[in-house]
């Protein structure tokens, strides 16, 4: 990794998270809007453009968005996924694959935002705009799904390894469960658009029109329900987390967004019933429960992908679509049974130094006095080596190391090189 | 002054709202809080009886992991040290440090060191060392890198699926009769 | 035996090695260090095994214990063992229950009224000491009775009761054959038990010698006769009153009435005699001597038709080595010791020209006395003579008549000491009992055949507070005496040892677990004098009047010793399959002739003898005899017969009367009979061959280097139930006692079937899951715990079984079963839980796995060194344990296999081949 990359790696982190606590309630907005427009609007295509129900019309001029906001959205999601896979570098995909997918991303928002823009134009709509819209909708669920399910899967890199083998451990329960919490938050999110998006300017003084009450009463209903239905869904994801990845943040967290939820039902229940909550309440806390659900992905990445649990995870490259790419974040380790050069010095060092000098006393006797009573018979040596026995009362035991012959040898020759004559 | 304000009309169907949600989120909240309990995430972080340091011996000092855990080359378990092997160097190297007078104080009383399991298959899984370093298995892939480690944790999960989908990559037996006892 | 290695034998008994318990598969949350590497070749996880040697009967079999983690889990026969090669018997298999017996004595226990005040060993040796001082004083008489006693353990005792004047008594086993002893000092001079060489005959004829079940050493000749009907062609004809195991697996079981084998063996000897192949055999005092009868006579006092006679002489007359024995009822009866002579001097006529008999490498039964000693001992404590009396691994009180009343004359003794492991009829009368250190705790050796030198070596440090019998007489040796033969039990060994062996006889010894000493043979001469005083006055008796009841020894429970480990309680009676419970056996007819079925008490009396038993009925048993097996006894025998001193098990003129109870009976088996089934196909079954149609939603199974199958050859096959029990201790299947048996909620692997016939002719059938190919019981499992695995096997996931029963239901063999309850193990009995075995809690399904964790093992084994796993290098359990070889496994793949060889032989078949399972399970027929 560039060293610029390692030392900077917390802010790094720090910045995705905000990136993606905004990216993620405008890419949910966006996706729920165009999602009720696309009903909408096949509903109005079905009945015909004159015995259309004026709650339709109504939710359409609802969920109507700005090129801005479109435009701000692709770009977001383009930066995060980048500084994603440069933070966490997995070894799962390869620079192709993660191109690929910000392309495919990219290119279900492009139809979703064309789709949109015509719906808003008031033009007539045919089916092309209303299939485009469908499918940018579905590519656009599909990349989700996806992400959800890499999010999972770095959760658990004892799999990677098996990826490109078994390509169906990619989708997992618990990356289906945080598609699922996002859906949820999409669903909040939008509710409160619908419920809270004015066509006129001034909502309060006059009543409001009868086809919005049946739009705002959607809304308020998709949000109440995605909100009750919030709890469950985390519960579920405590259930289904890898065991490595929780921990007491983790579950507080998860409380803490429950609860979070628990106060959007009650103020909202208020709001249906009378008492009237600035908008910009409810957004803050849905957009702080997007957050506490990024923020929860986090914690759970950064208990599991440290360096030490990395280690040891042997990445094949057989095919070049998920084939590992660069050094994974720490350096392999070794294997324990990795052929050494046998240099009798650098085995020296690693083996017998710790207890040995070779003219003062360690543990064992200093060398100088022990190696030159063998310089007669060099093979005695080296079978003591290889099988210590305890001689010398005065000092404690050797212990067997599991030299190998070779290895005993390759000592034993820099022992008589070294020690005195 | 006698007349009250007359009552808004939904108060109470408003206050059994107010309980009923109420009382959804807070058994939810407990659910939560249990699942997090049973699956161990409130669980204190496991204290062995003696600080060894890994990173001293196997990173250091370059010891291989057999040098201790002997048995990983001949049978099922790889077991720990023998207190006399830690002793065949610590009897005379670094007396003085705190967790090796624990050490020799073990010693003096005969007594074993318990150390605290962390990696621990049910007894129903027979799982065989031996098997998988013949299969050049490297010890980091189960157990992450020790030799890194200033206390030991285990960073794998162990479960099942994750045994399969090795063995599966790797061809090797995937009958349900070569670990389930 | 040289210090060191004795010392490192020390260190693994003694215990101060801990054990890491990452081999023990509890489930631990600690990894406990050793404090000292253990030995070589001993590590946690893998097994060691040792040499040692069973007491659970007199035979004393070699056997191997399996030790995982220093507890002994496991006991294989010692293959090159001369009394057992390899084998063990049901007994033998259950001795570990014996080991971990939850009730055994912990303590010295000494008796206060009616209870017991356990107290220290101090005490209870400073007591007797005392005690045996002071009778010397009164002029009162020590005593020392023990049970069947050889090798080291004998001298011992013997310089013990020399240096402290105690009266060594003979030794005291209910089943003693004294008349046989008797015969034999009385023809030969020589008071020993031949061994018999049946491998080498070619007809053998049993006069009422159970060889199966009690007599003598019955896994050596369960052996011996495998060997010979294979290799020699050998032909048994059992002779007998009733209908025993041994009789039921002869080829020819002939029924005399009871009481008349000796009018038998007297006609036998008396035509054979005239014959002109042994003409010269006898002397002509011996021949005038001998009573005459004639066929009529011998017909009519046998019930048996003049051809059977004729044809049994004849078959004796032209067999190139015939044999004869006798013993078991037929000599423990009023006339026994007539039986006895005679039948030993037929011995000399047919067996002893071609050496059958050899008085060399004699069964040591040197000691053993019989019971009129016991009356005698019983006069001296009736008169006050005894002061201490010390009884050791012996039960006079439950063997001996119920009218000598010597549990009261015990009391009369100064102290009466009981030694023992667990509780009998004697230590419960007892003033002191002291615990005895098992067989796997400590050292000994026996002698159970002159020259054979066995070991008996410590697989663990002693469970208990207990010591061993040579350590309490070497400590009561030291305090009478003030010296002792050695300061220990096991120094005394090693001192024995070393004069007793050369230096590598004593390796030998302690790695092979025996040693055989040569000793050169001697020829035998007949004493004509003493013999035909004898033969002068025998008068042929008339039989046992109808009628007769026949007490048998039990291949359970030996002389009932056996009968309180639990295990042998569960499996079944070969004969009968009652499990728990006693029972009296009548003939069908018997029994309606009494108007009762099976569980209706009947009451059977004499004079002063009474039982009381629910009834069992047993086709094949001839009208007119009751069979009682030794257990089913409440009290002693009902006599001894005064000239033998043999407890008397044939007693004729019974009375018997439903008493009207009805006693629920575990009876195991389903019907006695097949019902046409086939399973045991007669010719008539053998006419349609069945071609099923597979039908199954898996894929065909297709293998590829291994597929386990199992031959088990019905002929050699005896029904002795040894692999059950093998299988039982192997697996660690739970003991369900009882009350599940009566709900049928047997858990049993492995169960063998008896079927009999029209005529009574029994045949047995183990039976075990058939690991079929198309098993029926894996489709139906709905969460896939019970499947087929790519060697043949199949395979039941224990911890995936959600216990829908499914699988049992569909099952046609009737081989699963079901954990009903969390089975319980009283401590310490869950020490002798199998490590390479999971715990099958409540809820799950098991069965027979062909023992899948030797199979993994050998996987193991075969994968270090990197080739397939050999024929012979997995043998389960149960064909471990079978005295006659009948069950053999292998790879059907490999076509060196005896399996893939022994299935191609035309007496091969598979039960209910016409369902389409295609078993892996081959069974040859017994014709």
């Amino acid at each position: 990794m560039l060293p610029e990359i390692q030392t900077h790696l917390e802010q790094l982190k720090w910045l995705l998270i905000i990136l993606i606590a905004l990216v993620c309630p405008l890419l949910a907005l966006m996706l729920g809007g165009t999602t009720v427009s696309l009903a909408s609007a096949s509903l109005k295509h079905r009945t015909g453009e004159k015995e259309t129900p004026t709650w339709i019309d109504g939710l359409l001029r609802r969920a109507n968005p700005s090129v801005e906001h479109d435009a701000l959205v692709v770009l977001t999601i383009i930066a995060s996924l980048l500084l994603f896979k440069i933070i966490y570098r997995p070894q799962l995909f390869s620079n192709a694959a993660w191109i690929g997918l910000i392309l495919l991303l990219t290119a279900g928002l492009g139809l979703m935002v064309c789709c949109r823009y015509r719906l808003v134009g008031q033009r007539p709509l045919d089916r092309t705009a209303l299939a485009i819209g469908g499918a940018g909708v579905t590519i656009v669920a599909v990349c989700c799904l996806a992400l959800a399910c890499t999010e999972s899967i770095l959760l658990t890199p004892e799999f990677w390894p098996h990826l490109s083998h078994l390509p169906y451990l990619f989708l997992s329960w618990h990356g289906f469960t945080r598609f699922a919490e996002f859906l949820l938050l999409t669903c909040a999110i939008t509710g409160n658009a619908l419920l809270f998006s004015t066509t006129s300017p001034n909502p309060t003084s006059i009543p409001p029109p009868a086809a919005d009450c049946v739009a705002r009463r959607i809304g308020a209903g998709l949000s109440l329900g995605s909100l009750l239905l919030w709890p469950l869904a985390l519960g579920l994801e405590m259930t289904l987390i890898p065991s490595l990845a929780g921990g007491r943040l983790l579950t507080i967290l998860a409380v803490a967004s429950i609860l979070l939820a628990a106060l959007c039902t009650l103020l909202l229940g208020m709001t249906l019933y009378g008492k009237m909550h600035t908008p910009k309440t409810f957004f803050a806390m849905i957009i702080l429960l997007f957050w506490c659900w990024a923020f929860m992905g986090h914690v759970a990445r950064e208990r599991t992908l440290t360096p030490v649990a990395l280690a040891g995870l042997a990445v094949e490259t057989p095919t070049p679509a998920l084939a590992t790419e660069g050094e994974s974040i720490p350096p392999e380790v070794s294997p324990s049974k990795a052929a050494k050069v046998l240099n009798g010095k650098e085995l020296f060092e690693q083996k017998c130094s710790v207890c040995h000098r070779f003219d003062q006393r360690v543990v064992g006797p200093p060398l100088n006095s022990v190696v030159p009573g063998y310089r007669s018979d060099p093979e005695t040596l080296t079978a003591f080596l290889m099988q210590p026995v305890k001689r010398n009362p005065d000092y404690p035991a050797m212990p067997n190391l599991g030299l190998t012959a070779d290895q005993a040898e390759a000592i034993a020759d820099y022992l008589f090189q070294n020690a005195e004559p | 002054m006698s007349d009250k304000a007359p009552k808004r009309p939904g108060t109470r169907l408003r206050k059994l709202f107010c309980l009923a949600v109420f009382s959804y989120f807070a058994l939810l909240v407990l659910a939560t809080l249990s699942a997090g309990l049973v699956r161990g995430f409130f669980a204190p972080p496991t204290t062995q009886p003696i600080a060894f340091p890994h990173t001293t011996h196997a990173d250091k000092l370059n010891l291989a992991c057999d040098f201790c855990h002997s048995g990983v080359k001949q049978e099922a378990s790889a077991g720990v040290p023998a207190l006399s092997v830690c002793l065949s160097c610590h009897r005379a190297i670094a007396t003085d440090r705190p967790e090796i007078e624990k050490l020799l104080g073990y010693e003096r009383r005969g007594e074993p060191v318990r150390w605290q399991r962390l990696h621990n298959l049910p007894d129903f899984i027979h799982f065989t060392h031996q098997r998988h370093i013949q299969a050049e298995q490297p010890c980091a892939a189960c157990h992450g890198a020790v030799e890194r480690m200033l206390e030991v944790q285990r960073v794998r999960s162990l479960k099942m699926g994750w045994c399969v989908s090795c063995h599966r990559s790797r061809g090797a037996p995937r009958d349900c009769a070569t670990c389930h006892k | 035996m040289d210090r060191r290695k004795f010392l490192q034998l020390m260190g693994l008994v003694s215990g101060t090695t801990l054990l890491s318990s990452c081999g023990s598969e509890r489930n631990q949350k600690e990894l406990i260090s050793y404090l000292v590497p253990p030995e070589d070749g001993v590590r946690p996880g893998t097994a060691a095994w040792r040499v040692s040697t069973c007491s659970e009967c007199p035979a004393h079999c070699g056997i191997t214990v399996r030790l995982r983690e220093g507890r002994a889990v496991k006991l294989e026969g010692n293959p090159d063992h001369p009394v057992s090669q390899g084998a063990l018997c049901m007994r033998g298999q259950a001795a570990l229950w014996r080991l971990y017996h939850p009730q055994r004595l912990r303590t010295p226990l000494l008796r206060t009224g009616n209870g017991y005040r356990p107290i220290g060993w101090d005490e209870a040796m400073k007591r007797i000491a005392e005690a045996m001082t002071a009778s010397a004083e009164k002029s009162r008489t020590n005593m020392l009775l023990t049970g069947s006693t050889s090798g080291s353990l004998a001298t011992l005792q013997e310089r013990f009761a020399d240096t402290c004047r105690v009266n060594r008594l003979p030794e005291f086993e209910l089943f003693n054959h004294a008349a046989l002893r008797q015969a034999y000092q009385l023809l030969y001079g020589r008071p020993r038990l031949p061994r018999f060489g049946i491998e080498d005959a070619d007809l053998l004829v049993t006069v009422g010698a159970d060889l199966l079940e009690t007599f003598i050493s019955p896994v050596g000749y369960a052996h011996q006769l495998s060997v010979a009907r294979r290799e020699k062609g050998l032909q048994w004809s059992h002779i007998e009153p009733h209908l025993s195991l041994t009789g039921a697996n002869a080829d020819r079981r002939l029924t005399i009435r009871p009481g008349s084998e000796a009018t038998l063996l007297l006609w036998l000897l008396q035509t054979l005699a005239k014959r002109r192949r042994y003409a010269r055999r006898l002397p002509q005092q011996i021949l005038d001597a001998l009573p005459k009868i004639s066929l009529a006579r011998a017909m009519d006092n046998s019930g048996l038709p003049g051809s059977s006679l004729t044809e049994l002489a004849r078959s004796l007359e032209k067999a190139r080595h015939p044999l004869l024995i006798t013993g078991g009822v037929a000599t423990a009866q009023l006339a026994g010791g007539q039986v006895a002579l005679l039948g030993c001097l037929l011995q000399w006529v047919l067996t002893v020209p071609w050496q059958g008999l050899d008085f060399d490498r004699a069964e040591n039964f040197g000691r053993a006395g019989d019971l009129r000693d016991l009356q005698q001992l019983n006069l001296s404590l009736q008169n006050d003579e005894v002061g201490v009396l010390i009884i050791s691994r012996t039960d006079p009180v439950r063997h001996s008549p119920q009218k000598w009343r010597l549990d009261e004359n015990l009391r009369r003794a100064r102290l009466s000491i009981a030694m023992t492991d667990l509780h009998t009829a004697t230590s419960r009368t007892t003033d002191l009992i002291l615990p005895l250190t098992q067989n796997f705790e400590r050292w000994d050796d026996v002698e159970p055949r002159i020259g054979i030198h066995s070991l008996i070596q410590p697989a663990m440090a002693p469970l208990h507070n207990t010591r061993s019998e040579g350590d309490i007489l070497l400590e009561l040796q030291q305090r009478l005496t003030g010296r002792s033969e050695a300061a220990s039990y096991e120094k005394y060994l090693q001192q024995r040892w070393k004069k007793l062996f050369s230096a590598s006889q004593l390796r030998a010894f302690i790695n092979k677990g025996f040693v055989t000493k040569g000793s050169p043979r001697t020829t035998i001469s007949l004493r004509t004098k003493p013999t035909v005083a004898a033969l002068r006055r025998i008068a042929p008796s008339e039989p046992l009047p109808a009628p007769a009841t026949v007490i048998t020894g039990s291949i359970r429970s030996f002389d009932g010793r056996s009968a309180v480990l639990p295990l042998l309680g569960e499996i079944p009676d070969p004969l009968t399959t009652v499990t728990h419970g006693n029972w009296v056996t009548l003939s069908p007819r018997l029994a309606s002739q009494y108007g009762v079925k099976d569980g209706e008490e009947l009451r059977l009396t004499k004079t002063d003898f009474a039982v009381a038993q629910p009834a069992r009925l047993q086709p094949g048993l001839p009208d007119g005899i009751f069979g009682l097996p030794i257990d089913s006894l409440t009290s002693g025998p009902p006599g001894i017969d005064p000239a033998t001193g043999e407890a008397l098990r044939v007693i004729g003129a019974i009375k018997a009367h439903p008493t009207g109870k009805h006693l629920a009976l575990p009876i195991l088996s389903g019907s006695p009979s097949q019902k046409g089934r086939g399973i045991i196909p007669k010719p008539i079954h053998r006419k349609g061959k069945h071609h099923a149609e597979h039908r199954s939603l898996y894929p065909e199974p297709a293998y590829r280097q291994y597929r386990w199958a199992m031959a088990i050859d019905l002929k050699r096959c005896i029904g002795c139930a040894a692999c059950v029990a093998s299988c039982y201790v192997e697996n660690s299947v739970p003991v369900v006692g009882r009350e599940e048996h009566l709900k049928g909620r047997e858990m049993s692997w492995l169960r063998i079937e008896p079927f009999y016939d029209d005529q009574g002719r029994a045949s047995f059938i183990p039976m075990l899951c058939q690991h079929c190919d198309y098993a029926p019981c894996e489709p139906v499992c709905p969460v896939y715990a019970a499947y087929h695995n790519p060697e043949g096997l199949n395979v039941q996931v224990y911890n995936r079984c959600v216990g829908t029963r499914y699988c049992s239901n569909n099952c046609p063999y009737k081989v699963r079963r079901f954990n009903w309850w969390q089975h319980k193990w009283a401590p310490p009995l869950e020490k002798m839980h199998n490590p390479d075995l999971a715990p099958r809690s409540k809820g799950m399904m098991e069965k027979c796995t062909f023992c899948i964790q030797r199979i993994r093992t050998a996987h193991e084994t075969a994968g270090k060194e990197d080739r397939l796993i050999r024929d012979g290098e997995v043998i389960p359990a149960c064909a471990q344990s079978c005295p006659t070889d009948a069950i053999t496994f292998g790879n059907l793949l490999d076509p060196q296999s005896a399996v893939a060889r022994l299935i191609k032989t035309p007496r091969t078949y598979r039960v209910f081949e016409g369902l389409g399972t295609e078993p892996a399970v081959y069974y040859l027929r017994p014709d």
